[in-house]
């Protein structure tokens, strides 16, 4: 039946690993709220300019961000070494076969000048960075997989983060060798590979001219692997009395305050089962968001009987609960937009969760805004 | 613009950020264009999050813009004249995996939009006809056929090449071009 083959691929492609996003939800604010005053100001002109408005949201977020200043000096020229680091370590001999969520196992070793890392993510089969001018607005992604996560036919990359998701690319051609290692241009990629049985990716800019790829190259050429050469991932809060089966497998980070602070986790239990899907949720298991709280944050109140409010530990939460619906399964919700000075939003996905998002809060040891008082450790 | 609007709408979006880049791959079934599409309809839901907030279901309302937002997109031709992930390959089309899940995504990739559409809002998001034809803002009759046309394209383009045929089904080539060229 067509129709059953249908809902196995729409499935199996949202329940891919999703990429960094590229959507700037600032940006739309800053856009929304021009449009919106040109709609209340009743300019006849309104719908044109929000076509404009829309095509340079279109081109503004393409798929190969743009590095910005790249027209400029040759790399040799504008070569800003990152803080403490020369000389990149030699290439591993080969790709691990997973990676410590707890430690990113890749950092740049240089990048163009007003270029800086903002973020990144681990995970066990992959891990990205990014690095732009400012937090928000990054305009550089490196992803790295760890080994066997990827194919090479004679025109073709493919990478896969778990069973049903990753990352495709037409080769077009060959790029100069990365450390030694073999290279190619993919439809706004450089990818190369690293190690045995590991590759890199780097997005380019749309239609990268010669300039723009050597500027890759060097920043590809500079990436340094290994445990060792990168800090260790801090968590503003650690779980504590949860299953001792727990374990994080994904982590976003930002750096903030010169540590790489933890500001979004997915847990698993049992041991590491790459071939299943590891998808941003694992059903029954929860998924934190913690960051520093902001001073208009708020949690946002659903009006149709799925939102409650409720005192958890002292700290005013909002708790969500969603039915299934619509092919999605039941969901679950926490909100604290100010608890010790961080903004909490824990989530479950699944009908049967472990153990619900009260509890988990309730199981939430939060450590405050001071880098110094976080941990390593997130699950105590 | 009050400061709890821009709250509102900053929390839902930061909350639902997932969900809607998940439906917009399954639109788009590449990344980088759901994306686009997620930050086009989100600048225009922060327009109309007056009315968005007012409605009984704040979900249906963010993804029936997001939808009605692919097809327009499409339409408009925006997505043939603005190439954000490379271009058409050069490879020759042996490359192609030749794998049934991969042909499926290839037909699919080939339908127009508003099938496209129609096919996600029926088999992705479990919508009836009638609520199908409320999002795409066209009447349920419309909705029947472009389900029926769609699932037609899609048999004819997955049916089996006979053996020894020269030049297999007529479909077949369009669609690995189509594949190929998507980059999907």
């Amino acid at each position: 039946m067509i129709e059953s083959q249908l809902r196995a691929l729409y499935e199996q492609t949202a329940s891919s690993e999703p990429p960094p996003s590229l959507v700037d939800p600032v940006l739309a604010r800053q856009r929304g709220r021009t449009r919106y005053r040109w709609r209340r100001a009743g300019i006849a002109s309104a719908p044109v300019l929000a076509a404009a408005a829309v095509a340079a949201v279109i081109l503004a977020t393409g798929a190969a961000p743009p590095i910005p200043g790249l027209g400029g000096a040759a790399p040799s020229a504008s070569r800003t070494p990152v803080a403490g680091r020369s000389q990149p370590p030699g290439y591993p001999a080969r790709a691990p076969r997973r990676f410590n969520p707890l430690i990113p196992y890749a950092s740049f070793g240089w990048l163009p000048a007003g270029l800086s890392l903002l973020s990144g993510g681990t995970g066990r089969a992959q891990m990205y960075l990014t690095a732009g001018p400012e937090p928000g607005h990054s305009t550089l992604a490196l992803t790295v997989y760890s080994a066997d996560r990827c194919q090479l036919t004679h025109a073709q990359l493919s990478c896969a983060a778990s069973a049903s998701g990753g990352q495709t690319a037409q080769i077009t051609g060959n790029a100069p060798a990365i450390h030694g290692h073999r290279a190619y241009w993919a439809d706004g990629y450089l990818a190369w590979q690293y190690a045995r049985h590991g590759w890199a990716w780097l997005s380019l800019p749309a239609r990268a001219g010669s300039q723009q790829r050597r500027i890759a190259a060097e920043v590809a050429d500079h990436v340094r692997y290994g445990l060792a050469t990168v800090p260790l991932l801090t968590f503003p809060a650690q779980l504590t009395g949860v299953p001792r089966s727990w374990q994080v497998s994904r982590v976003r980070f930002v750096q903030h305050a010169g540590v790489l602070r933890a500001s979004q986790y997915a847990l698993t239990a049992g041991p590491a089962v790459l071939s299943a899907g590891s998808g941003e949720f694992r059903p029954g298991l929860p998924f934190l968001t913690t960051d520093p709280a902001t001073a208009h944050g708020s949690c946002y109140f659903y009006p149709h009987g799925q939102s409650t409010r409720e005192v958890i530990n002292g700290f005013r939460v909002t708790v969500n609960r969603f039915p299934a619906r619509h092919g999605s399964p039941p969901e679950q919700q926490l909100c604290a937009a100010s608890a010790d000075g961080l903004a909490v939003f824990i989530a479950e996905i699944g009908g049967h969760p472990a153990i619900g998002v009260a509890a988990v809060f309730e199981h939430l040891l939060l450590l405050g805004t001071h880098s110094v008082d976080w941990t390593r450790a997130p699950i105590g | 613009m009050s400061a709890s609007r821009d709250a509102e709408y900053t929390e839902y979006v930061a909350a639902r950020l997932p969900a809607l880049r998940r439906l917009a791959v399954v639109l788009c079934q590449d990344w980088h264009r759901a994306d686009d599409l997620v930050q086009a309809t989100i600048t225009k839901l922060y327009v109309h999050w007056g009315r968005a907030r007012a409605a009984d279901h704040v979900d249906a309302y963010a993804r029936a813009m997001l939808v009605r937002e692919f097809v327009h997109e499409r339409r408009s031709g925006w997505a043939k004249r603005v190439s954000l992930s490379g271009g058409v390959s050069d490879s020759p089309a042996a490359a192609v995996d030749h794998d049934a899940a991969l042909d499926l995504r290839a037909a699919v990739a080939a339908l127009p939009a508003r099938q496209r559409a129609t096919l996600v809002l029926r088999f992705y998001c479990d919508l009836d006809v009638d609520q199908s034809a409320q999002v795409l803002g066209c009447s349920p009759g419309t909705v029947k056929s472009q389900t029926s046309r769609a699932l037609n394209a899609l048999r004819q383009a997955l049916e089996p090449v006979p053996a020894g045929e020269p030049g297999g089904r007529p479909g077949a080539e369009r669609h690995r071009r189509s594949y190929g060229g998507a980059g999907t």
